[in-house]
């Protein structure tokens, strides 16, 4: 090991490495993420004159409406739902699933699928689901006969957020299941076979040998899965056309951006979208270090 | 003995039928889509969702290709996945081997600096982005799109291929080093050939998720010139008369490569979701 001591060409190595990588993604990411906080703190629209320094002016406009409420209560919506939702989903299809016969092998692929749709097509697909007369809903509502509950689900505010939810988890099962399905392959089989010739129920192996085995690609569903939900924008962008009451953080960003040219005002959400991901990110990253995915 | 397998051979075909329920049920945005690509508008009006399409109608590929020009999004979107994910490769490649396979001074702050791409959704420094393309001239450029993709990309990347290098014997290394090879030769000749695996995981997860964006077109770009075909599909809705079929049929253009990619790669795209969220 004594090539590190050689002098400072040694030294230099891993940054000739780093050189290239680390100039795209610091003029690209890191550079506009802390562009974002100073711009929040002036009032620009984005030509013309230079950004205006206005103090804390962006975030008194913003507390004074109620559309970053909305906002961020959309966002918490969508969280509620599409963070617990595929993790439990994707556990019990992992659970049902976990032996390798050909069979469960094709199933797991069918749920794989949505993965690898874009939010685009998703966007025109659910579109048809939710439409109110011709669509997949209003379908199996006719065949029940109970044509009298088909409703306008995207339109309708009260509806709209969780309706899109509903594609935000049929998007993301994919995840859990492949996390879960390896954690519970690598539960020691003769675990569970002292469990079954003790005579343990298959409910109390699933709650005192499963769950706690698998707790692991626990934290990192749920820390991965909120991190990603925090990030939405491309489903409610394309499927409620602009309208206030179900914007997310993301949407009434790029509303107040590039619809107003309120780029002070838009920075200001982007610094509060910020501090809720931090909130997230921070104790996440204390775990990871705790258990040794980050050394040193 | 007979009753007790009587009973497992029913008690799985229970839920054997009940799995074909909610799998049909799952997948069936998919499969009404697939129908409502096959059938004219008027057949679907006529017979509604649960029936096959009659008769099979496939003019209306065609239709949608020239009338909405998918053929200009299609190649947009194969040069811009083409190029980001190569760039996002060597990039990454980069800047996972110093990281993993070095000691130095504020390796674990450049590594967590990488990290924070990761978590903050992109609309948080959108705006910045936005005009620094523009006073760098590539705003609507193929460039600016292949650029903004790598640097997206970068963090999941050295985050994936980092946690695999670092799994490499040392000693396959500093076998290598007394022979006197270079740091360069080292990564060409060794770390990479044994990291294919992990590259071709990373490359299906890549090609996936750059194909299916929205997000980095719509703020990146605004003309046909440049625009992919995920813009392409959304603006159908304004440009032609409503029609199921033509939105069915263009979806399913759009959806056709990372579909494919997903059914030949699965066991590849499936370890690098795996391993991308465990390491």
């Amino acid at each position: 090991m004594n090539y590190r001591t050689t002098g400072a060409r040694q030294a230099l190595i891993p940054w000739l490495f780093l050189f290239l990588p680390l100039v795209v993604y610091l003029t690209i990411i890191a550079y506009p993420l802390v562009a974002s906080i100073v711009l929040s703190f002036t009032e620009w629209s984005g030509m013309g004159p230079a950004p205006r320094y206005i103090g804390l002016k962006n975030y008194a406009f913003l507390i004074s409406t109620s559309s970053i409420l909305t906002a961020i209560k959309n966002n918490l919506i969508w969280m509620a739902l599409c963070v617990p939702f595929p993790a439990l989903i994707g556990f019990t299809l992992a659970y049902i699933l976990r032996n390798n016969s050909r069979i469960n092998i094709l199933f797991r692929s069918l749920f794989y699928i949505p993965m690898v749709i874009s939010n685009a097509v998703m966007a025109i697909m659910w579109l048809h689901v939710y439409a109110p007369r011709h669509g997949l809903i209003a379908a199996f509502l006719d065949i029940f006969s109970l044509p009298q509950f088909s409703k306008s689900f995207l339109t309708d505010p009260n509806s709209a957020i969780v309706a899109i939810s509903i594609i935000g988890i049929w998007h993301s099962i994919g995840f859990p299941l492949i996390l879960y399905l390896a954690a519970i392959q690598d539960i020691p089989q003769d675990l569970i076979e002292t469990a079954d010739l003790e005579g343990a129920s298959t409910w109390c192996k699933i709650f005192n040998i499963i769950i706690p085995f698998v707790r692991h690609a626990t934290v990192i569903v749920v820390a991965l899965g909120t991190i990603l939900a925090m990030k939405v924008f491309d489903l409610i962008y394309l499927m409620t056309g602009g309208y206030y009451k179900n914007d997310v953080m993301g949407t009434y960003l790029w509303r107040l951006a590039f619809g107003h040219y309120q780029m002070g005002r838009a920075s200001a959400v982007a610094v509060i979208q910020f501090l809720m991901v931090s909130a997230i990110v921070i104790p996440y990253l204390k775990w990871q270090y705790r258990t040794g995915e980050i050394e040193q | 003995m007979i009753n007790r397998r009587v009973a497992r051979v029913i008690k799985n075909a229970i839920l054997f039928s009940l799995l074909l329920i909610i799998g049909t049920l799952f997948i069936s945005p998919l499969l009404s889509t697939i129908l409502a690509g096959l059938r004219t508008d008027a057949d679907l009006m006529r017979n509604g969702l649960f029936s096959l399409p009659d008769p099979l109608y496939l003019e209306g590929f065609s239709k949608v290709w020239e009338q909405g020009d998918l053929g200009q999004y299609m190649k947009n979107s194969f040069i811009v996945t083409f190029f980001a994910l190569g760039g996002t490769l060597v990039c990454a490649i980069l800047g996972a081997y110093p990281l993993s396979q070095y000691t130095f001074k504020f390796k674990n702050v450049v590594f967590l600096i990488f990290m924070l791409g990761l978590f903050f959704p992109p609309q948080v420094y959108i705006v910045p982005v936005y005009f620094l393309a523009n006073s760098l001239r590539i705003y609507n450029t193929y460039y600016g799109l292949i650029a903004v993709h790598i640097a997206y990309q970068l963090p999941f990347s050295i985050l994936m291929l980092r946690g695999f290098f670092r799994t490499i014997p040392s000693s396959f290394i500093d076998a290598a080093r007394i022979d006197g090879a270079s740091d360069i030769h080292i990564l060409l000749r060794i770390v990479l050939p044994l990291s294919l695996p992990v590259l071709g995981s990373l490359s299906i997860l890549l090609f996936t998720w750059i194909w299916n964006d929205f997000f980095w077109t719509l703020s990146m770009s605004h003309t046909k010139d440049t625009q992919t075909i995920m813009i392409g599909i959304s603006a159908f809705r304004g440009r032609l008369a409503y029609s199921w079929n033509s939105e069915a049929a263009s979806s399913m253009i759009s959806m056709f490569p990372p579909l494919v990619v997903f059914f030949l790669f699965q066991k590849l795209f499936v370890k690098g979701i795996r391993s991308g969220g465990i390491k």
